[in-house]
């Protein structure tokens, strides 16, 4: 809606400078809007990666990532292109995926120097692993041997991440709330989490990476995002600590440089439209919240967080691209393609 | 001459804009004018009160300035500007809207406060119907302790849920109350399911005295707290039975079509 109405804008103004040159003089007034706090401000590019829905349509726009040629990677969960490949100016390079309908969650590892993606997907109860190109090397399907389950309906997986001796950990942020442990070959090592209040256990354990910024002690970061908190977990599933984010809805970690970036779908509390940006310094406290209100930490606990700006409609997921601009990918927000924020 | 300057500048001008078609990729910064500033927040230290409530509002965001009325009137850039938090000690409406120099200003955000002529927290309440197991409230005395229950209403200690064709409620007051009128606190989440009743009847021993229909509520509206207002004659009452009908189905709009709606109480103020 808001994309639609600036080209409307940018055409009218161009138009004004063929009738009456003087006119330029209008645009004058148009400021670039900057949002975000302390050294983390960006401009905001709402054109980014707008296709013809016609032949390159998104529903709703969950995850992307950067892989090792610098392509940006979108996962929609529209079967006629799941996969949406982009320069980083936003031009389409191509597009691969049609049997994803749940697309959902999406993971970049490198291993032995070539790019893989996990794919969670929601409708199919399971993870699938494939190449940068599309073809699928792996399936990580409904953990029946956990116990946990009594059918495949109540394993909704969300969220996958890869340990650096190769284990990956799925998230199963829409059903019954465990994070589940394999080796790479897909054995079932280990089994955590769970529905609940208490710390070691989840409300919508939507998202989950690897922290690797203490490069000699790798430990889990995952969200409960309706308790709006970020947990720490060691890689063997014991719970370490919490970051409590009160009003930020966040949906996964990205961990870029030393900081935690985390798109945040619903904000406030929680009504609907809502959303921002979250950016956690290496201290894990929030030091910028795009489209957010001005993070204020009282004896060191953060005050409630909302909405301060419409410029996001339930942002999904934000990829940090080696020039440290953002990529917004946005959930039920009217199957608009993503924003893109450049680092001021 | 000039018009052939004036023919050159076009077609400059067109190429200009020809090769900006081509190059889409370059990145179209979006203007402050664009964004609208949300609404404001609101924290009431009590929605129902008997002597005083304070209003606080809230917009961390710099250069951002709230505008206000209590008397439901609209927020014009002339409205008085938010400060400092707001002592009231009559019934408000209140409507307060943030301003911004660079963005568009939001719309606006709502709330009501009610002082109570009567407090009858001692008042015997008696449900003919049970609340569903999840959505217990505070109990049937619940009803009428003076605490709202907010929006988010999962887990939470003042919303009472129901699924029932009817639900009869009566109160013993524990002395006799000049009243003429009485409010019933409801919820509207129409996407959890929870809609308004559409109509609610009063009694005293077996005669009708009151009679609400509520026209909205098979419409579409946003989530927001309700009162649901019905008049009768004024007289002293010692006990009334209200009983509330929610829609019989939820309707075809929504996808929830045909089934049973819930209905959602917290409270019950009498005046």
């Amino acid at each position: 809606m808001k994309r639609r109405k600036f080209s409307k804008q940018t055409f009218l103004g161009a138009m004004g400078c063929l009738t009456t040159p003087s006119l330029l003089a209008a645009i004058a007034p148009y400021k670039d809007a900057i949002i975000g706090h302390n050294n983390y401000t960006y401009k905001i590019d709402l054109n980014w990666g707008a296709l013809n829905p016609a032949y390159h349509p998104v529903n709703d726009c969950h995850e992307m990532v950067q892989d090792s040629k610098g392509r940006i990677l979108l996962l929609t969960n529209n079967i006629k292109n799941n996969i949406i490949v982009y320069d980083t100016s936003g031009r389409l390079i191509e597009t691969w995926g049609t049997d994803y309908p749940g697309a959902h969650g999406l993971t970049l590892n490198i291993e032995n120097g070539e790019d893989f993606l996990y794919i969670s997907d929601n409708n199919r109860n399971e993870v699938i692993k494939t190449t940068i190109d599309g073809k699928v090397v792996q399936v990580f399907p409904f953990p029946k041997e956990s116990g946990k389950y009594q059918s495949k309906g109540q394993y909704i997986p969300t969220e996958t991440t890869v340990a650096p001796n190769g284990d990956v950990y799925v998230a199963d942020g829409y059903g019954e709330q465990y994070i589940l442990h394999y080796n790479e070959k897909g054995e079932l090592l280990n089994v955590f989490g769970g529905r609940g209040n208490e710390d070691h256990l989840f409300n919508n354990a939507h998202g989950i990476c690897i922290d690797h910024r203490d490069r000699h002690n790798p430990t889990l970061l995952i969200t409960a995002r309706q308790q709006n908190s970020l947990k720490r977990f060691s890689l063997e599933g014991e719970f370490l600590e919490r970051y409590d984010l009160p009003g930020a809805y966040i949906c996964r970690p990205v961990i870029h440089g030393t900081n935690v970036y985390l798109a945040t779908i619903w904000s406030g509390d929680g009504s609907d439209g809502t959303g921002f940006v979250s950016i956690l310094d290496a201290n894990n406290k929030l030091i910028s919240a795009p489209g957010g209100c001005t993070p204020i930490y009282k004896d060191g606990q953060l005050q409630p967080m909302y909405q301060a700006l419409k410029v996001f409609h339930h942002p999904h997921d934000v990829c940090v691209d080696a020039d440290e601009n953002l990529y917004v990918a946005q959930w039920n927000s009217g199957k608009t393609y993503p924003i893109k924020l450049y680092r001021v | 001459m000039i018009m052939s300057l004036r023919k050159m500048l076009l077609i400059v001008l067109c190429i200009f804009m020809a090769k900006g078609e081509i190059s889409a990729q370059q990145p179209s910064f979006a203007a402050s004018e664009l964004f609208e500033m949300a609404p404001p927040n609101i924290a009431v230290s009590a929605p129902l009160f008997k002597d005083t409530t304070v209003v606080t509002l809230g917009m961390k965001f710099p250069n951002s300035e709230i505008r206000y009325t209590l008397d439901g009137t609209i927020v014009t850039s002339k409205a008085k500007l938010y400060s400092e938090p707001i002592t009231l000690t009559e019934s408000a409406q209140l409507k307060a809207k943030v301003f911004h120099p660079n963005f568009k200003n939001s719309t606006v955000r709502k709330a009501a406060v009610i002082k109570i002529r009567h407090d009858i927290s001692g008042a015997s309440v008696s449900l003919y119907q049970e609340p569903h197991s999840a959505y217990l409230g505070a109990g049937s005395s619940g009803l009428v302790d003076l605490q709202k229950g907010g929006l988010a209403f999962k887990d939470n200690s003042q919303w009472m849920g129901f699924k029932t064709d009817s639900l009869t409620i009566r109160l013993d007051f524990e002395r006799p109350l000049e009243l003429s009128s009485l409010r019933v606190g409801c919820l509207i989440n129409q996407g959890a399911w929870i809609f308004a009743p559409y109509r609610i009847t009063v009694f005293s021993g077996k005669t009708k005295i009151g009679d609400f229909r509520n026209k909205k509520a098979g419409i579409g509206q946003d989530n927001r707290e309700e009162f649901l207002k019905v008049s009768f004659p004024k007289s002293s009452y010692t006990k009334l039975i209200i009983v509330i009908h929610p829609l019989v189905e939820i309707p075809e709009w929504h996808q929830g079509a045909s089934s049973k709606p819930w209905l959602f109480l917290d409270e019950i103020l009498v005046n």
